[in-house]
């Protein structure tokens, strides 16, 4: 004889999931994770580190300069923008947010920009410079050097990329430059809705490169030195390197408490001289898709002054 | 390497006609719309790498039910992200009954009317049992298909059914009062 609880819970389950909605293309969905996967699969079995930091290098390098450039000193002052608006909308947490939100400054996006999110990040750049330098830079200039879709060989997606280039003059008179990244899609244009992300995970991506993450989704990415390794506060995740050889890969590891742990592996490469931020997110496209991206922020740091 | 394009296009139809249903299935699962997506992407993409075994077995929606439920329970496990079908919701929060549920407890009870209790108490589960109630009791399946897509004996499906079905009761009539769920 059935329980009549039995038949309940029968009924309660269907009712529960009866109204989730239907629609979308779930094919083409499962094709982009697919792609990316092969992406991801490839990556890692070609030394997806070594590529990711490449990759990172070359979008952070890749043409377009002067779209916009104003020299933002001191730090927390907008400039006027200098370019017609291009319509995307920023993404990320922390320090990404406040300098996507710098960017859209830069290129006269909508509104969106709050300042205190921008001296914040301009603030956070300084803080990284001081820290990796010990010294106080005299003045901070950014300038965007990349804002247009990426070509499918980078990010098959179609998201349009944002580099923006900052660099500090110490008093030294040395400079350090960082170059930072963030995504978004277009809004607005024919046949397209407003792509707004919602950013689930707080965290700091500053370069973005997505799927070249381990097989757990942690990122994997290129360090240039563990015995300098410097952990800043959580809520920003920024891990401040400098150094050389021996160039370990840095398999970053979030324990889902805000809290990351570190372990190093062997080295793909050599002769790095640089700091990186590193950071997984995920977003949620109003399409209610999700998006996980590892990001990282590379500062370059030429020549690098020993920390007083 | 890919599929073949005659096998892509039978992969590409199993997750036209089946992306719904597992969607349904994995939502009860996981608590939230958005992640049983993901988890059911998370699936077909493994699926897909093995698609042209997987449908010469005949049964691909079986092997994707199965491995839908195994990969929940596999997600559960790594707890990278707590389950928050509340949004963060405080477990005081949780237990308060939900809007709307002020109506005679038997009214209330009859057909389970409220979905935010009986999934609560669902996800209050371990991912195990809850999976074993999903599949036994929402998807149907006999209790040594049951067994069979969680890799388990027919007794362990007994027992924890038998657990689960205690526990949800004691959850909802905690909730909603006595005498609901007769």
């Amino acid at each position: 004889v059935n329980d009549p609880f039995e038949d309940t819970l029968r009924e309660g389950l269907r009712d529960a999931s009866t109204d989730l909605p239907e629609g979308g293309d779930p094919y083409a969905r499962v094709t982009t994770a697919i792609t990316a996967d092969r992406r991801r699969r490839r990556a890692l079995g070609a030394g997806g580190a070594a590529l990711a930091l490449a990759a990172a290098v070359a979008i952070g390098g890749a043409v377009q300069r002067g779209m916009a450039s104003a020299e933002l000193t001191p730090a927390g002052q907008a400039p006027e923008p200098t370019s017609t608006p291009t319509g995307t909308f920023e993404v990320g947490l922390g320090s990404l947010v406040s300098i996507a939100s710098c960017i859209d400054r830069l290129v006269g996006s909508p509104p969106g920009c709050p300042p205190e999110l921008e001296a914040t990040g301009l603030a956070n750049f300084e803080a990284a410079v001081a820290a990796t330098t010990g010294t106080t830079p005299d003045s901070i200039e950014a300038e965007v050097a990349f804002n247009q879709p990426l070509p499918a060989s980078v990010l098959p997606t179609g998201e349009t990329g944002h580099v923006v280039i900052y660099q500090a003059s110490l008093p030294s008179g040395k400079h350090v430059r960082a170059t930072d990244a963030s995504l978004s899609t277009p809004a607005g244009g024919a046949g397209l809705s407003p792509y707004l992300y919602e950013v689930v995970s707080p965290v700091a991506p500053l370069l973005i490169i997505p799927g070249e993450v381990g097989a757990d989704g942690s990122p994997i990415l290129v360090a240039p030195d563990a015995a300098t390794l410097s952990v800043a506060a959580p809520e920003n995740r920024h891990l401040a390197l400098i150094g050389e050889a021996p160039d370990p890969v840095l398999d970053l590891r979030d324990t889902g408490e805000g809290v990351w742990s570190v372990q190093w592996l062997p080295p793909p490469q050599t002769n790095v001289r640089s700091a990186l931020s590193l950071a997984t997110f995920t977003v949620t496209g109003t399409d209610g898709i999700k998006h996980t991206f590892t990001g990282a922020e590379l500062l370059d740091l030429e020549p690098i002054p020993p920390p007083s | 390497m890919g599929l073949t394009a005659a096998k892509e296009d039978d992969f590409r139809r199993f997750v036209e006609t089946h992306w719904h249903a597992l969607v349904r299935t994995a939502f009860l699962l996981v608590g939230d719309h958005g992640r049983a997506e993901d988890l059911v992407q998370q699936v077909l993409v493994s699926v897909h790498r093995r698609w042209a075994q997987i449908e010469s077995t005949g049964t691909p929606t079986g092997y994707v039910r199965a491995a839908l439920v195994n990969q929940s329970i596999s997600n559960s496990r790594r707890n990278r992200v707590k389950e928050t079908l509340f949004g963060g919701l405080s477990s005081s929060e949780r237990g308060s009954l939900p809007q709307g549920f002020d109506r005679e407890p038997r009214d209330a009870y009859r057909g389970i009317e409220n979905r935010d209790v009986l999934l609560r108490a669902l996800l209050d589960l371990p991912p195990r049992m809850r999976a074993v109630v999903v599949l036994r009791y929402f998807e149907d399946l006999t209790e040594a298909a049951t067994a069979q897509a969680l890799g388990m004996s027919v007794g362990s499906v007994k027992s924890q059914t038998s657990r689960g079905l205690h526990r949800l009761r004691e959850h909802l009539t905690a909730t909603m009062g006595e005498g609901s769920l007769r």
